[in-house]
């Protein structure tokens, strides 16, 4: 980080490769689009590496980061006039069986795999705020000052945005299993 | 019967089982094009173009020829080169490149015409200007001893503010390079090593071993030795920092050498 600083531009680009996954994760998450996505997140590095002068030394880096990638993020969003969708699938489930096409998995497969699509098209109706704050938190495994970061809030205010969110989460789920 | 807060933590617990199965779209290779884009906006900046070389074809012609006539007298400079290499400081006076401030140095010159001073070329080294002027926008910024020997006495700008020399007397600590009042000369350079000094020539030579200078590989080349030997007899350390190309020439040991160097920042 201190060679970045000083303008060593390939202390930035290990710098960059550390954290790319997170940042364009973040923005796939933001923007809803992965070509989006990837411009942001592009764009946030080169922005971040012209304010690094700005950047307090020893602190840590990627909270900071994301903050500049959500930003980015949101404004592609906003330009293309998208409410962002929820970009994720859950991947293929692969059974036991899974070398012999002609297997079916148990029923408690089926129905956990079921429940696992309920969720994430509960999710995807959540309004954004509570969109990113969950995701960010459970499916990029983002810590409260990067959750926080990315989701545009306090920190201190995650515990409680993320609280409510899950609320409105189990309430839709509850107005599925009714309808359903 | 299941109050909230257990339905809460199972659903908590089903969001952090969904997150292990998420897809994620493939991350790109990111740092290959933000890489690319910080190049080529440093490169299309018109006030300061990257300059491959650190000197001009005529400006190298120049100092090979201080540096052949340096090696051949070696340690005795004759009388026209001690004095082209004393004019680095006394060319309308000695002494600090800033406006006058701070006390002379311990060698004893003379308080410093700042105006005479910037109008007189060192040998090849570019043009004379304060340290003020050449810190003023320098990108990367340059590097300065944290501490001793503090700020040098001379400051040298070459292509178009890509390559600057600082020199400092002779004092206790920087013994003289051959006869030259001279105690110390680093050379920053904006890119790398391999451009601005190497060049496709790196080669294992006698004398030019590699050196660590705090993170960064350093190059040290015995005076008198190879093509990157010292211009005024010294011991040269070539290193990388902070987007720079650093060389070093004093009489000083490696290891004091190395110190030294670490101290820029």
């Amino acid at each position: 980080m201190e060679r970045a600083r000083r303008g060593d531009a390939r202390a930035y680009g290990e710098l960059v490769r550390a954290h790319q996954e997170a940042a364009f994760r973040t923005a796939c998450l933001v923007s809803g689009d992965a070509s989006d996505a990837e411009d942001a997140a592009q764009e946030a590095f080169v922005k971040a590496y012209r304010a690094l002068g700005r950047f307090r030394a020893g602190a840590p880096f990627r909270p900071w980061l994301l903050s500049i990638v959500a930003n980015e993020a949101r404004n592609r969003r906003k330009a293309a006039g998208r409410r962002a969708g929820l970009a994720l699938r859950v991947a293929a489930e692969t059974s036991r069986g899974g070398e012999n096409p002609g297997f079916s998995p148990p029923e408690s497969a089926v129905v956990a795999a079921e429940r696992r699509e309920e969720l994430l098209a509960a999710l995807g109706g959540l309004g954004d705020a509570d969109r990113i704050v969950i995701s960010c938190r459970y499916f990029l495994g983002l810590s409260e000052a990067e959750t926080a970061a990315a989701a545009g809030c306090a920190r201190g205010t995650v515990k409680s945005r993320l609280s409510r969110a899950i609320g409105r989460l189990r309430e839709r789920m509850r107005e599925g299993e009714s309808a359903g | 019967m299941p109050d909230r807060r257990d339905n809460e933590r199972e659903l908590e617990s089903e969001l952090q089982d969904l997150g292990s199965r998420v897809e994620h779209p493939p991350t790109p290779d990111l740092a290959g094009a933000v890489r690319s884009r910080i190049e080529a906006e440093e490169g299309a900046r018109p006030a300061r173009p990257r300059i491959r070389r650190p000197l001009s074809p005529a400006l190298r012609g120049a100092a090979a020829a201080a540096m052949l006539v340096l090696l051949v007298s070696v340690p005795a400079l004759s009388p026209e080169m001690r004095g082209a290499v004393t004019g680095w400081f006394e060319a309308g006076g000695g002494g600090s490149a800033e406006s006058g401030a701070g006390g002379a140095p311990e060698s004893g010159g003379a308080a410093p015409d700042v105006e005479t001073e910037r109008q007189a070329p060192g040998a090849g080294l570019g043009e004379r200007v304060t340290l003020r002027e050449a810190s003023a926008g320098a990108e990367p910024p340059l590097l300065l001893p944290e501490g001793a020997p503090g700020e040098p006495e001379a400051v040298y700008e070459a292509g178009s503010g890509d390559e600057v020399t600082l020199v400092y007397r002779a004092r206790r600590g920087l013994p003289e390079l051959s006869d030259t009042g001279i105690g110390l000369i680093i050379t920053e350079t904006s890119g790398d090593l391999e451009t601005a000094y190497l060049d496709g020539e790196l080669r294992p030579e006698a004398g030019r071993a590699r050196v660590r200078v705090d993170d960064d590989i350093g190059y040290w080349i015995p005076a008198g030795e190879g093509s990157l030997a010292g211009r005024a007899g010294g011991n040269v350390l070539l290193w990388e920092r902070g987007g720079r190309a650093l060389r070093m020439e004093a009489d000083l040991p490696k290891q004091e050498s190395v110190r030294l160097a670490d101290s820029l920042r």
